[in-house]
């Protein structure tokens, strides 16, 4: 690369150029600077860099740009990587194409590699208070090349970035191997070269979309975009969420209207759902439902039981014709009924609607049973969720599916709640709709992409059943609470479509502006589509690991492995991750696929306070494993180990770094460590004594315990910070955890300690706001205790 | 942004200037016969101007430029329209909107049809028979009554819309004409071919002048008989909420057989099934401002006059709302009454009817609109006639 580099620059007559030689013709082209970003990172079109804040900003996106094209990616996968070329002169056309990609004699074609020019949107303002991003033109609408070339968008202006957004998806049967080619670049008859490589992996990304999505797509906006709101147009959108593995709401844009029954649409519905059913490409898809006035709430509609019956019966019907379970998949979304009755406040019709559903379903049931319906068709109609926008609240009993905006879901103890809603046989889901803000994951334009991928790790981490979302093609604008109709290309130029959300509600621009039969997708949707993909990963391990645990009649869980990996990108749904962090966890993933392919699992890993690791190995197939550089012997496949500073598990020429998890420094708690309050903040006496090893502490009702960090280093650059805590009874506790240091405090996070032993872990401590505490001093325990209960304090530690 | 702003611009001005010069200085410059061709309202050149400048409502179906010779008649491209509607007879119409000045909210002026002759188009009817088109203008804010034209299977050059712009003219203010609407027949079921049509060299007609006004004449007492020529422009259809497709379709009846005592004409509305969701919104019908400027609604309110009516009604009893509206938030009233099979008079008291009064403002004093109102239902159309809309006086105060 030296090499490479030292020519580039030579040729480009000082230019920052860190990309291979530039060939082609001299004639009056543009020198240019071309680098790389991964397709996470929002790279603006210029930076104002007049000011601080801009020039900082300039420079944190400058640090995320390379000069590699470099793609590392599972067969059956898609990965993006973005050029960007900065011109010194007006560019009046520039174009961009890949060559095919070789690996000794194996070759990756051409055509595997999707190539589109980067639109650029104004963004005005930045309405998310915590954002760091700042106004300018960001990129989303992402134009085939060949159209961008068509229509003459492929300009450039000097000094200005110009976005070029590859795709590569390896076919399945492609060789595992790192493949290198060519991408060329031509700006005005002057062409530059860059090397690139594809680390094809030896592994391929299941078909299957095991996250069920919800995005409704409503027909009557599709004329101001795309001149065509038929039926079949309808489908064209439906197969393009397909392809970014997210599930349209409704197989068909028609409702009962005028002499048009709900058992005439409910049949052709039904007929869709027969195909939708059978593609494992199809996440979910929603049962429609309609509602109706009734004379005891004034406050809103009600489930017009009739037709969703009617609706219930043809799907019965056409699903036992046909032999398939048209259920699995399906859902029903009453946004049209009960909308956020928590925001609302209307909890009496909210669940009086929910009876409604439960009361229609239990004579669907009675019907399918009366049409000798096949009994897993019947157990998948009595468990069709009901998803209600909206959080749990005790007011909401009757709420089958809760499904709350993503930060809700945002501490440990929360998290807790719904697994255990999930338990109890509810479940939930998570929306974006123009909430949350950064830090929390979003789908806007204004957010780094980073997000939006990790909406998939979080979705698997906290157990998230689906994703919903409003609206994928909004060609409106709301304006003075009316949405208004918006056009042609300002469907493109102005993308402040929602008064405080840039790109909520649309994930497509109309592609009928550029002549195409198919609308253009946002860069969004490739990073969202990326975290769908992680989460299929995900699950496949997970997958793998249960049918490694039946084959061999043992447990087996890779939960442990991935907190390291999880704890490396966020905490607490927040984000401040780069996309560097997410590379390094996708190739932590990918190695413990590697592994599980060859019939390895990395079980119940736990990093200690200590700073000491353990887990269980195991090798079904009898491969060779070693743990630090030690071959481990197997009894029955497994092998219990226990290490110290590293875990890397080297097998059959894969290495797994456990994320290079080490505790940095640790203590013991000692008595003079822990201060216990109670619930009037006095200091309670002789609360505190040691025991067992251990330090005692008694605390009072709705206490409070400070334990001290005087021993450890926790500051901006912690990563995690451990915490062991021994709780007595039979009780769990909840409790909000803070740091506190130069009288400021810092909330961490909200648990719940369990009867016996806890290993309390709080990851990404640098993203806090550290710039007025240099140390944290203590960490805070507020308890939620109506009863005084006794817990015992471990050892404290830290990671980088 | 700025390419579009010029854009709709320039083919605006082009659209007022024409209609104005229609008006004032063609009959001395220009011959009729340049004058007349001048006024292309569109000739489907641009993608860019369909965006611009048409909407298609309702499920409208698919439109596109044609570049094929075959259809087109000026120019290098028509508008080729596929249409699908929601294959529902008799429910939400199909419709294309096109808009003269471009959209709303670039803020340019309205376009001035006050000698309005004719809409021409050159329509290829690819459906294979004959079909109707219904077409409408919109004037400021309102949707005046559908023409219908019908187009042979096949070519049809200069297929015409004529406008009665002197009628016209006594309801609405044709120098602030937005738009126009044509309602396109839509495709029968899913599985059957979309409707498919050709259209270019979409324009107006222009007279030489604007033809002198329509006085509105009344006799004794009298507030609308429908009785007189200029009265079948006075009422106009409207609607609160969704009612699209099924506002009250309007026209003179001359059946004496629906005419109270048998005599002059009555009002014929009909008011179609409702269009979806049939729990929301409220069509209805109203009188025209330059109706209601006639009448001191102050005074007849002061010598309590009473509002009287008749109505029938051939099939079962229906219930109507009759409403008084004015600018002010919250100041009007209403009041029901049922249209029993036959005649029925419907009778309110003014002082009832207008005599009331919020932050000491007096009904009467701004009513702006007299409305007849119903709720939506999902039955087959229903016909109701009504006839000699009148003042009383009783006796009672004056």
């Amino acid at each position: 690369m030296k090499k490479i580099a030292k020519t580039a620059v030579a040729c480009l007559l000082g230019a920052v150029f860190a990309l291979s030689g530039c060939g082609g013709t001299e004639s009056g082209g543009a020198n240019a600077v071309i680098r790389t970003a991964n397709g996470a990172d929002k790279i603006l079109q210029s930076y104002d860099t007049s000011t601080m804040d801009g020039a900082a900003f300039k420079e944190r996106f400058d640090k995320v740009l390379s000069d590699k094209f470099s793609i590392q990616t599972f067969r059956n996968e898609y990965e993006s990587e973005q050029i960007i070329i900065t011109p010194d002169k007006n560019v009046s056309s520039y174009k961009v194409s890949v060559g095919d990609f070789k690996s000794g004699a194996n070759t990756l074609s051409a055509s595997a590699f999707d190539v589109r020019h980067e639109y650029y949107h104004r963004v005005e303002s930045i309405y998310d208070p915590e954002s760091s991003m700042l106004p300018g033109m960001y990129p989303d609408a992402l134009i085939p090349m060949q159209t961008a070339q068509e229509y003459g968008l492929n300009t450039i202006r000097a000094g200005e970035n110009q976005g070029v957004y590859i795709t590569v998806k390896v076919p399945k049967e492609q060789a595992a191997g790192t493949y290198t080619g060519t991408i060329t670049v031509d700006l005005d008859g002057k062409a530059y070269t860059l090397e690139g490589t594809v680390e094809v992996l030896d592994y391929t990304l299941p078909d299957s979309v095991s996250l069920k999505s919800s995005v409704p797509t409503q027909i009557g906006y599709f004329m101001n975009g795309e001149l065509n709101d038929t039926q079949e147009m309808y489908e064209v959108y439906g197969e393009a969420l397909k392809e970014y593995r997210l599930g349209i709401q409704y197989l068909s844009s028609f409702y009962p209207s005028g002499s048009r029954t709900a058992r005439e649409c409910a049949l052709y519905d039904a007929k869709l759902a027969v195909e939708a059913a059978q593609n494992i490409s199809v996440p979910s898809y929603a049962i429609r439902v309609f509602e109706k006035s009734s004379p005891q709430f004034t406050d809103g509609y009600v489930l017009n039981e009739e037709y969703f019956l009617e609706y219930l019966k043809a799907y019965i019907d056409v699903g036992t014709e046909n032999k398939v379970d048209l259920f699995k998949k399906a859902y029903v979304y009453m946004g049209n009924i009960i909308d956020e009755p928590d925001v609302g406040m209307f909890w009496d019709r909210a669940n009086y609607v929910c009876r409604q559903f439960d009361s229609v379903l239990a004579q669907a049931v009675t019907y399918a049973q009366s049409k000798n319906a096949p009994q897993d068709m019947i157990e998948s109609l009595q468990g069709l969720d009901n998803i209600v926008t909206g959080r749990y609240s005790s007011k909401l009993q009757d709420v089958q599916t809760y499904c709350p905006t993503i930060d809700v879901i945002g501490d440990s103890a929360t998290v807790e709640d719904y697994r255990l809603l999930k338990e109890s046989g509810k479940d939930y889901w998570w929306y974006t709709c123009t909430l949350p803000k950064i830090p929390y994951p979003t789908v806007h334009i204004d957010d780094n992409g980073i997000s939006s991928r990790l909406m998939g790790w979080m979705a698997k981490e906290y157990g998230v059943s689906g994703y919903l979302t409003w609206e994928s093609a909004y060609y409106m604008e709301y304006v003075n609470d009316v949405s208004v109709d918006l056009r042609g290309i300002d469907l493109y130029e102005n993308v402040h479509r929602w008064p405080d959300a840039y790109g909520d509600g649309f994930f497509f621009y109309p592609g009928n502006v550029f002549g195409l039969g198919e609308p253009i997708p946002a860069l969004r949707l490739f990073t969202v589509r990326d975290g769908m993909e992680d989460y299929e990963a995900l699950n496949d391990l997970e997958n793998r690991y249960a049918a490694m645990s039946a084959e061999a009649g043992v447990t087996l869980s890779a939960d442990g492995v991935l907190n390291e990996i999880y704890g490396k990108l966020y905490s607490n749904v927040k984000t401040y991750c780069t996309s560097e962090d997410i590379l390094a966890a996708k190739d932590s993933l990918a190695r413990l696929l590697l592994l599980a392919e060859k019939g390895i699992a990395v079980s119940g890993f736990t990093l200690h306070t200590d700073g000491s690791m353990t887990a269980e190995i195991y090798s079904g197939n009898g491969v060779k494993v070693s743990l630090n550089g030690k071959e481990l012997s197997f009894t029955g496949g497994k092998c219990e180990v226990s290490a110290q500073d590293g875990f890397v598990i080297e097998a059959d020429g894969i290495r797994f770094d456990a994320q290079g998890a080490k505790v940095l420094g640790w203590a013991k708690t000692e008595t003079s460590d822990v201060v216990v309050y109670d619930g009037e903040l006095n200091p309670a006496e002789d609360a505190v004594q040691e025991e067992e090893g251990m330090t005692g502490a008694v605390i009072p009702a709705n206490g409070r315990m400070d334990l001290s960090l005087s021993k450890i280093k926790v500051n901006k650059d912690t990563g995690s910070l451990l915490v062991e805590i021994y709780l007595d009874g039979t009780e769990r506790v909840r409790a909000s955890v803070a740091l506190y240091g130069e009288n400021r405090s810092r909330l961490l996070d909200s648990v719940y300690l369990h009867p016996g032993n806890n290993i309390l872990r709080f990851d990404r401590v640098c993203d806090l706001d550290w710039s007025a505490m240099l140390e944290a001093e203590s960490l805070i325990f507020v308890f939620e205790n109506a009863q005084p209960f006794s817990l015992r304090t471990g050892a404290v530690g830290y990671t980088a | 942004m700025k390419k579009w702003i010029s854009l709709i611009l320039a083919a605006s001005c082009a659209v007022s200037i024409f209609a104005a010069v229609g008006c004032e200085q063609k009959t001395e410059e220009k011959p009729q016969e340049y004058v007349s061709a001048l006024p292309v309202i569109s000739d489907f050149e641009s993608l860019d101007e369909v965006y611009a400048r048409m909407s298609f409502k309702n499920r409208f179906g698919k439109v596109s430029l044609n570049e094929d010779k075959k259809y087109v008649t000026s120019g290098d491209r028509s508008l080729r329209l596929e249409v699908h509607g929601d294959y529902v007879p008799n429910s939400t119409p199909t419709l294309m909107q096109v808009n003269f000045t471009g959209l709303e909210r670039e803020n340019i002026p309205y376009v001035d049809l006050s000698c309005l002759e004719s809409v021409q188009m050159d329509l290829f009817n690819e459906t294979g028979a004959e079909q109707t088109l219904e077409l409408a203008l919109v004037i400021d804010g309102v949707t005046t009554d559908y023409q219908k034209v019908t187009a042979k299977a096949g070519e049809n050059k200069l297929l015409t819309a004529e406008y009665d712009v002197k009628g016209l003219s006594v309801g609405s203010d044709m120098t602030k004409a937005e738009a126009l609407v044509i309602k396109f027949p839509k495709a029968e079921t899913m599985e059957a071919n979309a409707n498919l049509f050709y259209l270019d060299n979409l324009r107006f007609t222009f007279l030489d002048a604007p033809p002198a006004p329509i006085e509105v004449v009344l006799d004794e007492n009298e507030f609308c008989s429908f009785d007189k020529a200029y009265q079948k422009y006075v009422v106009q259809a409207g609607g609160v909420g969704p009612t699209e497709g099924c506002q009250p379709i309007l026209s003179i009846n001359t059946d004496l057989q629906y005419c109270k005592d048998y005599t002059g004409r009555s009002l014929k509305a009909v008011l179609p099934r409702g269009t979806a969701p049939i729990n929301d919104g409220w069509p209805y019908f109203t009188f025209i401002d330059k109706l209601m400027d006639q009448f001191d609604f102050v005074s007849l309110t002061e010598q309590n006059a009473d509002f009287v009516f008749d109505v029938y009604n051939e099939g079962g009893a229906y219930n109507f709302g009759l409403e008084a509206w004015s600018d002010i938030n919250g100041l009007k009233s209403g009041y029901s009454f049922t249209a029993k099979n036959g005649w029925t008079e419907v009778r309110v008291s003014m002082q009832e009817f207008l005599g009331v009064t919020k932050n000491e403002q007096m009904l009467a004093a701004n009513v702006t609109q007299i409305v007849i109102s119903y709720g939506k239902f999902d039955a087959p159309d229903k016909a109701f006639y009504f006839d000699n809309f009148r003042f009383e006086f009783s006796g009672k105060n004056n």
